[in-house]
């Protein structure tokens, strides 16, 4: 059977299952800047423009190229325009190559404003600084239809998102266990970047035979144990050394 | 189904119903090989169909087991069902799915957000399931059991039969009475096509990546 570009749900146009979370009564600031992330008002200088313009945009690099050292972010992150765009029904999936459509992107609106779409020929490079305020975020299923969508528009070539599944589940994981840490951390008194501090060490201890955490996140049959452990862990666990300045 | 006395009753098997009695062996004398490999495969037949009613009947109950669970957990409080389930280990994004509603939802209910009938009925569903299985069967990590592949290489987890509504599969698969392979072709007739790539992971310098694999 030839593969073409997947739609979300085959027939189905439930596209919520597209998003972790819409709107900023839903977005979590503490969650770490993932891909696939789009965030507003955000200053964008287009090739041999003279003025920035303020847009809406996709974040569409990697996670792994996102944080080059594991941790930070990096000083140019890549980023696709998003604007207002028709639904794009399922059985209109494996076209549109040039874009990601993020049909009812705002559910808030009853009209042709609720759908947009991540356009991949219109892309800049942001500061991490630049992307302040975060609209929403894709959900495990929404991340890897946008990687097999913007590998075929960079490469013309179709990889299944099961496959892109098994090496983004980590790194989501680990997105996860952050928000998911800085939830109870916060609740124990802790500020937002003593509970970041506090979370990346931790996944970066070194435990028995040069494993950390962080790696343990790469076996499936291991995530559980590392969550129920980090939910213990969370609120009493101090990291060695105090916080440095923006660490996130 | 309910009887006339307002007491649920279990189906009745249908299959053995076609049973025939096995042929009588002769009283004198020794029977025939042919007769001997008659009788045999009319037992064989028999224990069959027998099988084949037991295995329905157990399915049958184990699913009204998981209702009477459920009806008796909905009275729990919500954030109690909900930090049992994160106590198993489940990432809260599996705990939504498995409930069928957003991450924002699970995480407005755990600070006493209000909850519809329904979704508290669906959450105390996943609680049944999670204990039922605990209870009945040998399956170690329900979280990890749950989030793993039913078959390894193919990605279908009991989380994705349990989204899909395959509830009975979930617990058959529990069970581990049944070959992996029978439940997907259930869940999934065409999953070797589905789910056949030409992608493997590899470890790459900075972290898991893809690659084409090798033909």
């Amino acid at each position: 059977m030839p593969l073409n570009l997947e739609p979300p749900d085959g027939n189905r146009a439930d596209w919520g299952l597209l998003y972790r979370a819409r709107g900023t009564e839903e977005v979590v600031d503490h969650r770490p800047v993932f891909t696939g992330d789009i965030f507003t008002n955000v200053e964008v200088l287009a090739p041999r423009a003279e003025k920035p313009k303020s847009k809406t945009v996709m974040v569409i690099q990697h996670p792994c190229a996102m944080r080059p050292q594991g941790t930070g972010l990096a000083s140019s992150i890549l980023v696709a325009e998003v604007r207002q765009h028709p639904e794009v029904q399922p059985g209109q999936w494996s076209g549109y190559g040039k874009l990601m459509p993020l049909p009812e992107l705002y559910p808030q609106f009853t009209t042709g404003k609720r759908h947009a779409a991540a356009l991949f020929d219109h892309t800049y490079h942001v500061h991490p600084d630049d992307l302040a305020v975060r609209v929403a975020c894709l959900s495990p299923r929404g991340l890897n239809l946008l990687l097999q969508r913007w590998v075929f528009h960079s490469a013309r070539v179709v990889v299944p998102t099961h496959d892109f599944d098994e090496v983004t589940a980590p790194v989501y994981e680990e997105a996860d266990l952050i928000e998911d840490w800085c939830d109870i951390a916060m609740e124990a008194g802790r500020t937002v970047e003593e509970a970041l501090h506090d979370v990346n060490a931790w996944l970066q201890e070194g435990l028995e035979a040069g494993a950390t955490r962080q790696k343990m996140l790469e076996q499936d049959q291991l995530r559980s144990n590392v969550r129920r452990e980090l939910r213990t862990a969370a609120e009493t666990w101090r990291a060695p050394e105090a916080p440095v300045e923006d660490i996130a | 189904m309910t009887d006339t006395s307002g007491l649920t009753t279990v189906d009745q098997g249908t299959a053995s119903a076609g049973i025939t009695p096995a042929p009588t062996l002769p009283e004198t004398g020794l029977p025939s090989v042919s007769q001997l490999r008659e009788h045999a495969g009319v037992l064989d037949t028999q224990a069959s169909l027998l099988r084949a009613d037991t295995s329905e009947l157990h399915g049958d109950l184990v699913m009204r087991e998981w209702g009477v669970k459920t009806t008796e957990l909905v009275r729990l409080d919500v954030p109690q069902l909900l930090a049992e389930l994160a106590d198993l280990g489940f990432a809260w994004r599996s705990i939504a799915q498995l409930i069928g509603v957003s991450v924002p939802a699970v995480q407005k209910w755990r600070r006493g957000g209000s909850v519809s009938g329904e979704s508290r009925t669906n959450t105390a569903a996943v609680v049944a399931a999670c204990r039922l299985i605990e209870e009945s069967y040998v399956v170690f990590g329900l979280a990890r059991w749950f989030e793993c592949p039913i078959l390894p290489g193919v990605p279908v987890t009991p989380l994705d039969l349990y989204i899909s509504k395959k509830i009975n599969l979930v617990f058959l698969l529990a069970s581990g009475k049944t070959d992996p392979v029978q439940v997907l072709d259930v869940f999934d007739p065409d999953w070797r096509d589905t789910y056949r790539s030409e992608f493997e992971v590899f470890q790459a310098d900075d972290g898991v990546a893809l690659r084409r694999r090798e033909q």
